[in-house]
Parts: structure tokens; sequence; C-alpha cells
């Protein structure tokens, strides 16, 4: 018989609603790396088994270690081999739906998805913990070990890639 | 253009959520975290394995081990009054007891044979 009961009082578990949060940030960063939403959740699910296995604690640091230490092991090869940046997906099927729908906010989000697709991993990453974590340059360098001047260069680039997608999506959508 | 740009990047971000059904799941594997603390003198089950087994589902795999005597009862047992040892450890001690009392007899005090030897004069 199985006794799933602990014997030590507090638990580490933080309560439903910040738990549910922590989980989501961790989706997004996981996100952030695969751009893939089926594979962040299999990284995410891998990063909490691995936060479980060594009894850390659930908080967003030791969370989004887990997360990166996952997604390097799994994808070693890719991030060696993923030098160049990865081709933009195309866009032109999603223009008759934009034209039948009118919305421009879908469009706008379509837009940024494909932007967002064409970055690198690690551009998408520290673009990922400066925007909306809101993580200083020294902050993510810290996190992912990289030099500060490393993460300042792959969110200026990553932005500049952005910009650059994004001005042509929107000259496309004006034209 | 940056902060639109960081504006952009959030609003796509903050737009995606996890799948209920995996929410949900990960709960789940979160709330019994605690019964899969260390293996202690005082639990009787233990984490044997975590694994994806698909992948979309996590097994956790628990054994149930016995829970270790205290040195009280093993004490007891090395006296032997109290069989609760296993019989190999208990085969060591009273070889251990065996050889104790033998150098022990070897060791006796010679004043005191000679003192009885004396008395029996």
């Amino acid at each position: 018989m199985f006794w799933l009961k602990s014997e030590r009082s507090p638990p580490k578990t933080p309560d439903v609603s910040s738990f549910e949060a922590l989980l989501q940030r961790g989706f997004r960063y996981a996100l952030s790396l695969t751009h893939e939403e089926s594979g962040a959740e299999d990284l995410l699910q891998d990063a909490c088994v691995a936060v479980l296995r060594a009894h850390g604690p659930w908080n967003r640091a030791y969370l989004f270690r887990a997360i990166r230490s996952r997604f390097v092991d799994l994808h070693r090869r890719e991030l060696v081999v993923s030098m160049e940046s990865r081709p933009a997906l195309d866009d032109t099927p999603s223009s008759l739906d934009d034209a039948l729908a009118g919305e421009t906010a879908r469009a706008d989000a379509r837009a940024v998805e494909r932007a967002l697709a064409g970055l690198r991993a690690e551009e998408r990453e520290a673009l990922f913990l400066a925007a909306v974590e809101g993580y200083t340059a020294a902050e993510a360098a810290d996190f992912t070990g990289r030099p500060r001047g490393t993460i300042l260069s792959l969110v200026f680039r990553a932005r500049r890639k952005l910009e650059r997608a994004l001005g042509h999506a929107n000259a496309k959508d004006r034209s | 253009m940056a902060a639109k740009i960081r504006d952009l990047v959030r609003a796509h971000y903050e737009a995606r959520s996890l799948s209920p059904a995996t929410l949900e799941r990960l709960q789940l594997l979160a709330a019994i975290e605690p019964s899969v603390s260390p293996p202690s003198t005082r639990s009787r089950t233990r984490l044997v394995s975590v694994t994806r087994s698909t992948r979309r589902s996590a097994t956790i795999r628990f054994e149930a081990f016995r829970r270790p005597r205290s040195r009280s009862a093993v004490r007891a047992c090395v006296c032997g009054r109290r069989p609760t040892c296993s019989s190999g450890s208990r085969a060591r001690r009273a070889e251990a007891r065996r050889v104790r009392s033998r150098s022990d007899a070897e060791n006796e005090d010679p004043l005191e044979l000679s003192g009885e030897d004396r008395g029996s004069r």
C-alpha cells in the first residue's frame, strides 16, 4: 500500500494560485526556448520532474534553471549547430485569412510569431528574459552563464531582427 | 521602437498559457511532492523513479521499504534477549560474543587466582 502523506508538516509546494503563476511563467520561458507549445509543455514537465527529484524549491530561479539545463541537454547538438538564424516562416498563406477576418491584432500577433520564429533560441531567450521577465543584463548574464556583453548583443540583435521583420510585415500589410 | 518591440514581445508571451490538462497534471505532480521526501527512518515509502512514460504523462513509482530498527532494539538483540536481528548478523554477533568470552577467560586477573589459591589452602 502506498502512503502518500508526508510526515514532514510544512509542504514545500506553494499555494495553488502562485504555483499556477509559476508554472505559467515556466511555460512561457520554455516557449521562448523551443518556440513550440507542445515542446515547451514537455520541457516544463521534465523540469518539474527534475525539481521534484532534487527536492528543490518551487521558485522562479530554480524552475527556470531546471528548464534551461533540460533544454540544453536535449538540444545541445542543435544549439551548437544553430549559429545561423532560422529562415522566417512563410507569411503568404495568412494574408487571405487576414483580409477576411479584418483583425489587425491577430495579424500583428501572427507577424510577431513569425518574427520570433526567425530568431535563434539564444536570442529569443535573451529577449524574453529582458522584455517579459524584466531581467537586467547582469542578471540575465548570471542566469545564462554568458558574458554581459553577449547578452546585450543578443538582445540588440534580436530586437533589430524583429524590427526588420515587423517593418516588412507592416509594409506588406500596407501595400 | 524598442519600447514597441518590448511591448509586442511581452504581449505575445503573456497571451500564451499552459493547457489546462498539463496544468492540472503538473499541479498533481507537485501536490504529492512532500510524500517523496528522502527516505528517513520514519518513512515507509520511498520514491523509486519518476519517468515520463508517454509524451504527456508522468509515472511516479514508489516502493515500500522496511523501517530500520532502532539502535536499542539492535542492542537488545546483541545480548540475546530479543530475537529480532537477521540470522547473518545474529551469527556474527554470537561469534563475537564467543570470542569475547574466551578472551575474557584467558585474561583473568592472576592476583585473584592466587587469592583463591590462598583461600583454598
